[in-house]
């Protein structure tokens, strides 16, 4: 599937350009013609990335070959179809020839410089870059609406609980709300997790992500199975047979894209199940699917009003606005709180724009890092206004020739208005083509999907940002040069003989760069320096167990072939067994869901004896049955009592061992074991568990926030069919993959080893987005920080060089090399003073938009600030000391020649 | 009065138009000049070539409709003119008097 945002015609904007430059009638006419029946080969061809480069780099050579002189007059255009046309015509001068006319001359200028246009042109490029690049992913996620169809009138249906907000709600809700509220005209349900599928008859058995859906929810969200059906209503009944949509990936590697796929039969988890329809590549809702499975009332995870499963999605009807269809719900939610009192006391439904809460996921991050790309252009902005700044102090002889000859004041500052551009320009042609680059860096960095997006490509917006940002670079760096060199006073400065000087307003210019860009950097040092403060908290959190040398791996039994808990038990002890005898494996133990890794799970749990007050009281802990050894293998410390006995037959009761939070929570500091614990299983009365040991916590959904509770059952006493498995090993626990893997084929060959990872790995890929923004804005950072001791450096250069002369008399008259150095370098520390001064306000106001994605450190943390500071003080001394070194060796003779 | 003798440039616009008789539009053209005389030419050349030989009289044009990817924009169909033709004449011939006798010198086998 192409890009979404692929045009079948050119950007307005090139061709705006284009109709500019040409002459008009049929010959400016057929030539955009042309060029758009050629784009459009082209976009056939190679795509639309290829496409828009080949047309830019087309209009770019027609513009710079017809926008000097006017093309055929009207006249001569109405004769256009005669043959033998006239030979004369009359040229007209327009503005655009005259811009053009100094674009050229400025063109010409710069070629006698090749060096500095080049040094100019690839900071401007790398920063113009970078920005399309990230305005391309900010316009894709923020700017433009999802890719499907009417998107804005699809919102996203959330549980609000006593002022919390959930993502999950409960299947019964769910049918309550379908059928009862009018302002939507259609509202479908998404099970919150993806679960695994073991699909047996292809050459081996595979483990699958699946999902379930109502069977109306991709007719709200509005896109259609590529082959195939939609589910119908009669695929909710459960007495009918079981069918499936299948992913255009998973189509494609097991039915090679044949299209005799839909209506065939495969085994998933023991149970034939019809292929009805195959879904169009690159779609993708919520979460990685090869499957699809209707939500079937009474069927699994329905039935219970209090356990919250379910992701909807709804549909506004024709003209009803979010806030309508939010009053028809609290209206439902009232009548549901009435009617359950157990479950729905103080429960409601939040509706939102779908886009707006996708937006929220990633509008901080994303506007936190163009921010930060844009300052980092700013700052290179700086470095080439000085930069021009010095070379028009080099300049000021030629421009002073100039204006003897009669060239007006704005004539000069239009030449040199003209260079910048062309500089700008040609940076902005180069930007645009690394921008196409870097989007590929970003999509990988950046998870996207959640907004629907898995490509980016070039667009016409995005070309026309670059153009935009090329000219606003241009005027930005180029004004302030133009303005100072077109004051030449032919007079004073023929008469100012070889000697170069650099006037004081100047030297005052390029000084105020100086500090801003110091400002600048001061902000990103101390934004990123924040963010590796978080992130160093975050990887040393102790996640309650160790994760290295641990391997992981999740196995699924089918139902149908294990129906009893003795054979499950038999099942995973036996392989447990098989697996603790590989000689580098050290110990090994399984449980539903591993932390970090496998998601969440939580039941409400209470002190029989002080049970909570009303339904929105209880609090909710997570619940994990294991097989014993697991503690061992994960080496999660025992505090008190023990691990659980002999899955089978081992434990009298149900037994509970809960972590040290859970155990405080429920009886402050008395020892738990031995205690009852009440466990909301679903059914009118709750479970009496009794606890026979504590843990030490674990944080088992995410790294950041403290750990809630948690408590382990017996496998034996509630045994699902799926495990993960911790395997601890000696060495490198990738190693023993393989020998893993047999032992589980020696158990059954019909059952695959699934999601295989390190838990190293897993701790990794759970940091990647504050590793991501850390990472970016740090490399931001220093390239500012590099840019800026740049410009400090070359201000205090040329300080030296001008007083060469003062230097030496100094020198002749006694001074000593310190005292010329503090003079240098003095000089240089008051304009990094007036930065630091800057910075540091504008990081106290800015970084507190950074707060949210702060683990442990506060926006202004103090550390954070004088660190930074000091850091950035001993860069700007260093930049300083060379040409104060230099100084210092002049010789006071020859510096009183340089005369 | 056309212009004694061409351009090398010019010359190979004229002889490409003359090839692709009815289907002589600019992309053509190109695409005529890439694949016969290996010349890969910047828009912005051919159309400036196009236009001063048309104010020569070389070349004329008449405008007519094309595929719908054009976007209703017009195409124009060149045509090398009586001039044009005699001016190309006259530019072989006196390429080929030039070239007389210098068989062994270009390293040609003479006809």
């Amino acid at each position: 599937m192409r890009s979404r945002r692929a045009g079948s015609r050119p950007s307005r904007f090139t061709e705006a350009v284009l109709r500019a430059c040409l002459p008009g009638g049929v010959t400016g006419d057929s030539i955009l013609g042309d060029l758009r029946e050629e784009y459009h080969r082209d976009l056939g061809r190679g795509g639309p990335f290829r496409a828009s480069l080949r047309h830019l780099r087309r209009v770019l050579s027609i513009a710079s070959r017809f926008s000097g002189r006017p093309g055929p007059t009207p006249h001569h255009e109405a004769r256009g179809r005669g043959l033998g046309a006239s030979t004369t015509k009359r040229h007209e001068e327009g503005p655009m020839s005259t811009l053009l006319n100094d674009l050229r001359y400025a063109f010409r200028s710069l070629r006698k410089s090749p060096g500095f246009a080049a040094v100019v042109i690839l900071t401007l490029a790398l920063g113009i870059g970078a920005n399309v690049a990230m305005f391309s992913v900010v316009d894709a996620v923020l700017l433009e609406g999802l890719p499907y169809p009417e998107a804005d009138r699809l919102v996203l249906g959330r549980t609000t609980y006593s002022g919390q907000i959930s993502w999950n709600v409960s299947s019964e809700d769910y049918f309550d709300y379908r059928d009862r509220v009018e302002a939507f005209s259609s509202l479908g349900a998404m099970r919150s997790f993806p679960y695994e599928v073991t699909v047996t008859g292809g050459e081996e058995p595979e483990r699958l992500s699946s999902s379930m859906v109502s069977v109306n929810l991709f007719q709200t969200v509005g896109v259609s199975p590529q082959l195939g059906r939609w589910f119908g209503p009669a695929d909710a009944d459960l007495s009918s047979p079981t069918v499936a949509l299948i992913s255009h990936g998973y189509w494609q590697r097991r039915f090679g894209g044949d299209p005799a796929a839909v209506g065939r039969t495969i085994t998933v988890g023991g149970t034939p199940t019809t292929v009805i329809g195959v879904m169009p590549a690159g779609f993708f809702l919520f979460q990685n699917a090869d499957f699809w499975f209707p939500m079937q009332p009474g069927g699994p995870w329905t039935g219970i009003r209090r356990f919250h499963n379910w992701t909807l999605i709804g549909r506004l009807a024709d003209g009803v606005t979010a806030e309508q269809a939010q009053s028809q719900v609290d209206v439902v939610s009232a009548q549901l709180s009435e009617a359950y009192p157990d479950s729905n006391t103080e429960k409601g439904l939040n509706v939102a724009p779908l886009q707006d809460v996708l937006v929220d996921q990633y509008d901080e991050m994303l506007l936190t890092l163009m921010a930060a790309i844009g300052l980092v252009l700013l700052i290179a902005c700086g470095n080439v206004a000085g930069l021009l700044l010095a070379r028009g102090t080099g300049r000021v002889r030629e421009m002073a020739v100039r204006a003897a000859m009669g060239a007006t004041g704005g004539r000069l500052a239009r030449q040199l208005l003209g260079e910048s551009l062309v500089l700008a320009l040609v940076a902005g042609v180069l930007g645009t083509i690394l921008a196409g680059w870097l989007q590929g860096l970003a999509l990988r960095a950046i998870p996207l999907e959640y907004a629907g997006i898995t490509e980016l490509g070039m667009s016409g917006g995005m070309l026309a940002f670059a153009l935009l940002l090329s000219l606003a670079t241009a005027l930005l760096f180029g004004a302030m040069p133009a303005w100072s060199g077109a004051r030449a006073e032919p007079g004073a400065h023929l008469a100012s003989g070889t000697r170069t000087t650099e006037s004081g307003k100047g030297a005052r210019l390029r000084s105020g760069l100086v500090v801003l860009q110091v400002a600048l950097s001061m902000v990103l040092l101390i934004g990123s320096g924040l963010l590796v403060r978080s992130f160093v908290r975050l990887n040393g959190v102790d996640p309650g167990f160790r994760a290295e040398g641990l391997l992981t791996a999740r196995v699924s039994l089918p139902a149908a072939g294990y129906p009893e808990t003795q054979e499950r038990v038999a099942f995973f002890t036996g392989l447990l067994e098989d697996i603790r005898a590989i000689p580098e494996v050290r110990a090994a133990g399984a449980i539903s869901l591993l932390p970090i890794k496998d998601g969440y799970s939580n039941v409400g749990a209470w002190d029989p004896e002080n049970p909570p007050a009303g339904p929105r009281d209880v609090i909710l802990a997570e619940h994990r049955p294991v097989l014993p050894g697991y503690f061992e293998a994960m080496e999660i410390p025992i505090r008190a009592g023990r691990d659980f006995l002999d899955p089978v037959g081992g434990e009298s009761e149900f037994a509970l061992i809960v972590n040290e939070t859970m155990a405080r929570g429920l009886f402050g500091n008395e020892n738990p074991v031995g205690r009852m614990v009440a466990v909301d299983a679903g059914e009118a009365e709750p479970l009496l568990a009794r606890v026979v040991g504590m843990v030490g916590n674990v944080r088992m959904t995410k790294l950041a926030g403290e750990p809630q509770w948690q408590m382990y059952y017996s496998y034996g006493q509630y045994p699902p069919t799926t495990l993960s498995l911790a395997v601890r090993t000696a060495g490198n626990p990738a190693a023993v993959t393989h020998a893993v893997r047999e032992a589980l084929r020696n158990r059954d060959p019909d059952i695959p080893l699934g999601s295989i990872a390190t838990m190293e790995e897993v701790v990794w890929d759970a940091l990647a987005t504050p590793r991501v923004l850390m990472t970016a804005l740090t490399a931001f950072a220093l390239v500012a920080l590099f840019l800026s001791a740049l410009g400090l450096y070359s201000v205090v250069a040329f300080f030296v060089v001008r007083r060469i002369h003062e230097i030496g008399i100094r020198v002749a008259l006694g001074a000593t090399g310190g005292r010329v150095m503090g003079l240098i370098v003095g000089r240089g520390l008051i304009l990094v003073a007036g930065g630091l001064v800057l910075g540091l306000g504008g990081a106290f106001l800015l970084t507190r938009y950074l707060q949210e994605q702060l683990y442990e450190v506060q926006a202004t943390d103090p550390a954070t600030f004088t660190a930074v500071s000091l850091g950035l003080v001993a860069v700007a001394v260093l930049a300083c000391l060379i040409p104060a070194w230099r100084a210092v060796r002049i010789d006071p003779v020859r510096a009183l020649q340089a005369e | 009065m056309a212009p004694r003798f061409l351009g090398e440039f010019e010359q190979m616009v004229l002889l490409a138009i003359l090839r692709l008789e009815e289907g002589a539009h600019a992309v053509a053209v190109l695409a005529e000049l890439d694949a016969r005389a290996g010349r890969a030419v910047s828009r912005g050349t051919l159309y400036k070539t196009l236009e001063r030989m048309e104010a020569k009289g070389l070349v004329a044009w008449a405008a007519e409709d094309g595929p719908p990817e054009r976007g209703g924009h017009p195409r124009r169909r060149f045509q090398v003119t009586g001039v044009g033709v005699r001016a190309l004449r006259e530019s072989r011939a006196a390429f080929d008097r030039l070239s007389e006798g210098l068989e062994g010198a270009l390293g040609e086998s003479g006809s």
